[in-house]
């Protein structure tokens, strides 16, 4: 009996070790997502990220840096067509690249042209052409929609929209990428579903994490 | 238990635990409206402008396109894609008809759609894509080849690296111990790669894709080659019953 | 008991290595530059693959929406290009290329490129004409098949394990040997005093460059290479030039009329990058900022928003006056004008602000939006 049992919590461990998929795919019971700061809907037959991405690593100033964020990833067909992204960044490191912060007295304008700054250095898009940038609403805050375009090397039209907001907790995008040809107005109605369902939790309002410890090494 | 059974018991459990859900092994990729009927294979076919670059390799792995090789790659393509598509039961292939510029701009970047797709596809890590392959590239294509009385296109496109003397040389002295001191360890030779790919015009959906990779001795300025890789693909075509029992398919 | 010699094997194993490896070696021999534009007709086998290569990425640039489609300028351009190397027309084409950085390249196949942050800054036909008459030499010269044969022959005992970027393996842009640039600089100095340019205008051109590269302490351009460098380059035009009695066509204005939307255009390019160092660089210095058209001041106060030091915030304000002054159509000054007075809490003069800006803007302006949001919240 004991060695039984012994058998059943060696098994317990063993299924605790196993990693979690990194997409999860949506139906009827799993529509909303939770995050720390956020959480929004996601259609039915998307996958999303299983867990927020809380870091990444940027070449600044010639030398590699970790940058915390917290960002959740939604795709139908696979990110190398179509990616919906939903980010926070931390006030201090709002716009990494271009060593600028976000502050809650700017203006949605004046953050749409940081973002963009930011997106065309960081990427080496210079010639990523702003379509439009008007005022929104996310969560009720005031913020902006931006939408953008380039061509790929193949001559494919990239199109990209992006609403965002700064408050006091950082900077927050939500961001729908995909081929103009075919994807884009295809898709677009689930984002703005995602985009209208966003909303912020108390969670943002807590101290941001730290850097983990291993990650330290390296910046 | 003995302390050997419990071992043995952990490492199937662990291996229970880890082994992924499905490890599917069929290279080609079937549209399920296919699988369940909603479509028919390819009946007229427009073969869309062959895109094959062949590339010679140096010892020290400088890439330079061969434009001639290029062109005589494309013409063995074409010319076995033909034949395999003449010799396709219920298949006919139906000439592109010339296009403006404005047409040759929609061919253009539907072209550059599909090749994102094509290789978005195996990438995506999406597994349940695979029982419910559901990509294209949109209906666009229809509004430009519509009065050919097509019913798809087949997308080809492929590439072919041929190394020269050199680094053959390099490769083989690379693998003898101790002269691979001297001379550089083991390196890459080249490979050909073609993929092949159906599209419905009246949908714009996937209907079938499939691509074959060699390394080593296949030169695609060789008909025979050529006549090879592309049968390669086309044993798998259309292989839509092979596709549902791989993936068990369910609607 | 026999012993294996190993010897033999080895010997034997780096003869063949070595043989093949120098029959692969490329060569250069028997290779003279073009004569004229019919000379292109006669290429070997292996610089027909580097023209293929270099009219592959052609439609590359072009498809991918990198080439800057501007007519009046690039056909004026290439006007200057067809003075200085007549016996070429048709064969050294010029377009321009969408990006700020101050640099230009020629192609194997004798496209040339040339970047509009380097025709916002150069000031004259003159200069354009020294830059164009550097690149076309490189494709006369046909430096890059030098170049390529140099690479083949340097990696041929080795895995290169850098990728030969695609751009530079066709063209100019990462620059060639110290040898090969100078042979660029005089053969194209030549050509600029033979059209008729004045030669003293060929330094000048690297002087303010020099002086650009020395302030944002950013690295030197591609076109101008680290081989040789700035200061010495700059020296061998002086002596070049030396030579010469001043004067010759200089057509300035013909220049900046013809280059003022792409000056402006550069500017907002390079607020859009957060490259506010190069705006007020330019702007600052009333001997560069004569060049560019007075709408220029408007970028001037949003390079120093965005720098946002001690007494920036002034000196934008400054900035947009002198731009309503000086360009009273550019409705974008009047956007920020707007936003400036509703943010001091200035709300007669942010509306009357705003207004103009609705009033001048086209209907598919960017900030009209807000224009009216703030209107309407004032």
């Amino acid at each position: 009996m004991k060695r039984i049992f012994a058998l059943m919590v060696v098994a317990l461990l063993l299924a605790g070790c196993a990693p979690k998929p990194y997409w999860t795919l949506t139906d009827q019971k799993n529509h909303t997502v939770t995050s720390t700061s956020f959480e929004f809907g996601v259609s039915d037959g998307w996958v999303r990220t299983t867990e927020p991405r809380t870091w990444e690593r940027l070449e600044i100033d010639g030398a590699q840096r970790t940058i915390l964020l917290e960002s959740m990833t939604v795709t139908r067909d696979g990110t190398g067509l179509q990616a919906m992204t939903i980010t926070r960044r931390y006030p201090d490191t709002a716009f990494p690249t271009i060593k600028k912060k976000s502050v809650p007295t700017q203006l949605a304008p004046e953050v749409a042209d940081l973002y963009v700054a930011e997106l065309r250095k960081r990427t080496g898009l210079e010639r990523l052409a702003v379509l439009s940038n008007k005022p929104a609403k996310i969560d009720g805050k005031p913020g902006f929609q931006l939408v953008m375009q380039y061509k790929n090397e193949d001559g494919l039209r990239i199109q990209i929209v992006s609403y965002g907001f700064a408050d006091k907790t950082g900077f927050y995008t939500l961001t729908y990428r995909a081929p103009y040809l075919y994807y884009y107005e295809r898709d677009l109605k689930v984002f703005n579903d995602l985009v209208g369902s966003f909303h912020q939790l108390k969670g943002a309002f807590d101290p941001p994490p730290e850097i983990p410890g291993w990650a330290k090494i390296f910046t | 238990m003995s302390v050997r059974n419990f071992v043995a018991l952990a490492a199937l459990l662990l291996a229970g635990l880890l082994t992924p859900a499905h490890a599917g092994d069929t290279p080609h990729w079937v549209h399920y409206r296919l699988l369940n009927g909603q479509a028919h294979l390819p009946k007229k076919v427009v073969v869309m402008p062959v895109s094959v670059r062949m590339y010679e390799v140096t010892a020290g792995g400088v890439q330079e396109e061969v434009p001639e090789w290029s062109t005589q790659a494309e013409a063995n393509v074409h010319k076995a894609v033909s034949a395999l598509l003449a010799k396709t039961a219920g298949m006919q292939e139906v000439a592109m008809p010339r296009l403006s510029a404005s047409e040759r701009a929609i061919i253009d970047e539907h072209m550059a759609l599909y090749k994102l797709v094509a290789n978005t596809v195996p990438t995506s890590g999406l597994k349940h894509k695979l029982r419910r392959f559901d990509y294209g590239i949109g209906p666009g294509l229809n509004t430009v080849l519509a009065r050919t009385g097509a019913d798809a296109v087949l997308m080809v496109y492929g590439n072919d690296y041929a190394s020269t003397a050199g680094r053959k040389t390099k490769a083989v002295l690379g693998k003898i111990p101790i002269v691979n001191i001297f001379t550089g360890g083991e390196v890459e030779l080249g490979h050909s790669f073609v993929h092949l790919g159906f599209i419905e015009l009246k949908s714009g959906d996937l209907l079938w894709m499939n691509s074959e990779y060699r390394q080593g001795a296949s030169d695609m300025r060789e008909y025979d080659d050529v006549e090879d890789l592309i049968a390669a693909i086309f044993k798998w075509y259309p292989g839509i019953e092979r596709y549902r029992e791989q993936y068990a398919y369910d609607e | 008991m026999p012993t294996t010699n190993k010897q033999p094997l080895l010997r034997a194993s780096w003869a063949l290595l070595l043989a093949l490896l120098l029959a692969g070696c490329a060569t250069t021999e028997g290779v003279s530059s073009f004569k004229s534009a019919d000379d292109t007709g006669n290429l070997r086998e292996s610089e027909q693959r580097l023209w293929h290569e270099a009219e592959s990425y052609d439609d590359t640039l072009e498809r991918s929406g990198q080439v800057y489609e501007q007519a009046r300028a690039t056909a004026y351009v290439q006007g200057v290009m067809d003075r200085l190397f007549p016996e070429f027309k048709g064969k050294i084409t010029v377009h321009l290329y969408d990006s700020t950085d101050l640099n230009a390249f020629a192609m194997f196949n004798g496209s040339v490129y040339v970047n509009i942050g380097m025709l916002a800054r150069m000031e004259n036909e003159a200069q354009l004409a020294a830059l164009l008459g550097h690149e076309a030499t490189h494709f006369i010269e046909k430096h890059g098949f030098q170049k390529r044969v140099s690479a083949k022959n340097a990696s041929a005992f080795a895995e290169t394990g850098v990728p030969f970027s695609r751009l530079a393996a066709v063209s100019s842009i990462s620059g060639f040997s110290r040898d090969l640039e100078r042979e660029a600089d005089a053969k194209g100095f030549e050509r600029m005093v033979k059209a008729g340019y004045d030669p003293r205008e060929a330094h000048k051109l690297f002087q303010y460059l020099a002086d650009e590269v020395q302030a944002l302490h950013i690295e030197a351009p591609y076109f101008f290479s680290s081989h040789p460098d700035l200061s010495e380059r700059i020296e061998e035009y002086k002596r070049l030039s030396a030579q010469y009695r001043g004067g010759g066509r200089l057509e300035t204005e013909t220049y900046n009329a013809i280059m003022a939307p792409i000056k402006l255009d550069a500017l907002r390019k390079d607020i859009g990058q957060d490259r506010y160092e190069s705006v007020i660089l330019v702007m600052e210095d009333g001997s560069k900022s004569r060049y560019y058209p007075p709408a220029g001041y408007y970028y001037l106060g949003e390079a120093y928003t965005r720098r946002d030091q001690k007494n920036d915030p002034a000196k934008a304000l400054e900035a947009w006056k002198k731009a309503e002054r000086q360009a009273p159509k550019f409705a974008p000054t009047y956007m920020r004008l707007g936003v400036y007075y509703m943010k001091s809490g200035n709300k007669k003069l942010a509306r009357h602000y705003f207004q103009q800006y609705l009033g001048l803007a086209p209907k598919d302006a960017t900030d009209r939006g807000y224009a009216q949001q703030y209107m309407s919240s004032l």
